[in-house]
């Protein structure tokens, strides 16, 4: 698992001939047909990955209630639930209109956090309560990613914390 | 790397082109270029995806596996300095994802052990598949033919190039070293499958 590790079978391999080759070339197009990485997943990962800092816990998708991704109208929140080691962070985005979606927020344990929505148009943060709670209004429907900082004084200090993969509200 | 013995000329050239460039991609996303970093990402992902699918995970799931695992890797790049040792970390944390996503209960719409028991009749596959082709519906048959875990390997070889076969191993929970050999034996009988197979002929 580190860099020290060599291609210990680099000179061990029977050999491939070209035929091998060819065939592997057509199996990996046939997975890639079959089981096509989604459309615009590498965007995504993109977008989650361009971060200032590499100094992060990572929230995972740990529960999802709700209208399936992409279901439009109704009343219902989708509810998405994250945790690290650390943190366990909960928000309920319901649609206000064909462009914007309202984020209800919730973090556990409480503690001064400032909590940043990554969009597309830029960023929302706000501070949770000392309930943990937090509220962001008129949200930008599309790609979007979680940010936990410290909250400090000058908020261009408060350091990255923990992220979330990019979802889409 | 010099002073290896060309064995291969196809593929060590194919090989070392990109490993060439993938280290050097490396070397810059550690010195913080975003630019390199995406260029990582789109050049493995579609191996990480192979390498979660065939652990039977459904599409989102396993779209929340490889979110994970690439944002996991941020934290450990600077342990990282070459592409083999790149491409096995980033399989190894890929497959304890897949299980960690499996475990939390994220999977529910699991979709079976891999997409051949999914669409085990290659007659009723749907034209969206891009298996109307004859070649590659006779490839698809005779893959389904070999046992399961020449199948895995099969899969995740086709993804690799040869100097990484450690990973593969990780990712396959098989012993390192195993996978030369096995690769063999498994190409071998599905070269075999396609010789009996009129709808085959070799390119």
């Amino acid at each position: 698992m580190d860099g020290a590790m060599r291609p210990s079978d680099e000179h061990e391999q029977p050999q491939l001939d070209a035929a091998d080759l060819s065939v592997l070339d057509e199996i990996k197009a046939m997975y890639s047909a079959v089981d096509p990485v989604p459309a615009t997943l590498v965007d995504r990962l993109q977008f989650a990955l361009d971060l200032e800092s590499y100094e992060i816990d990572v929230l995972r998708p740990y529960e999802e209630v709700g209208p399936a991704a992409g279901a439009r109208g109704g009343e219902e929140a989708r509810t998405i639930t994250f945790d690290s080691d650390d943190l366990t962070i909960m928000i309920s985005a319901s649609v206000q209109n064909a462009r914007t979606v309202r984020v209800d927020g919730w973090l556990a344990p409480p503690g001064d956090h400032l909590v940043e929505l990554r969009t597309s148009e830029g960023p929302i943060t706000v501070r949770a309560d000392d309930q943990g709670r937090f509220v962001m209004d008129a949200v930008p429907r599309g790609l979007a990613q979680i940010l936990v900082r410290q909250a400090l004084d000058d908020p261009r200090e408060a350091r990255i914390l923990a992220v979330t993969p990019s979802i889409v509200l | 790397m010099t002073g290896d013995p060309v064995v291969e000329p196809a593929s060590t050239d194919r090989g070392a082109e990109r490993r060439d460039r993938l280290a050097g991609l490396l070397q810059d996303a550690r010195e913080g270029r975003r630019e390199a970093m995406n260029l990582i990402v789109a050049d493995l992902t579609p191996l990480l995806w192979q390498a979660v699918r065939r652990q039977g995970l459904s599409r989102q799931a396993a779209e929340d596996a490889i979110q994970t695992t690439w944002l996991t890797l941020l934290r450990n790049l600077h342990s990282i300095s070459a592409p083999h040792a790149l491409i096995e970390w980033l399989l190894t944390t890929a497959r304890r994802e897949a299980w960690r996503v499996k475990a939390a209960g994220r999977d529910d719409e699991l979709m079976g052990q891999d997409v051949f028991e999914e669409m085990p009749d290659a007659d009723s596959l749907p034209e969206e598949l891009l298996l109307q082709d004859e070649r590659r519906r006779t490839l698809w048959n005779a893959v389904a033919r070999l046992s399961q875990p020449c199948r895995d390997l099969m899969r995740l070889v086709a993804f690799v190039h040869r100097p990484h076969y450690d990973a593969v191993a990780a990712s396959l929970g098989m012993p390192k070293g195993s996978i030369g050999p096995t690769r063999g034996r498994c190409l071998a009988k599905l070269r075999r499958l396609l010789a009996e197979d009129s709808g085959w002929m070799a390119p």
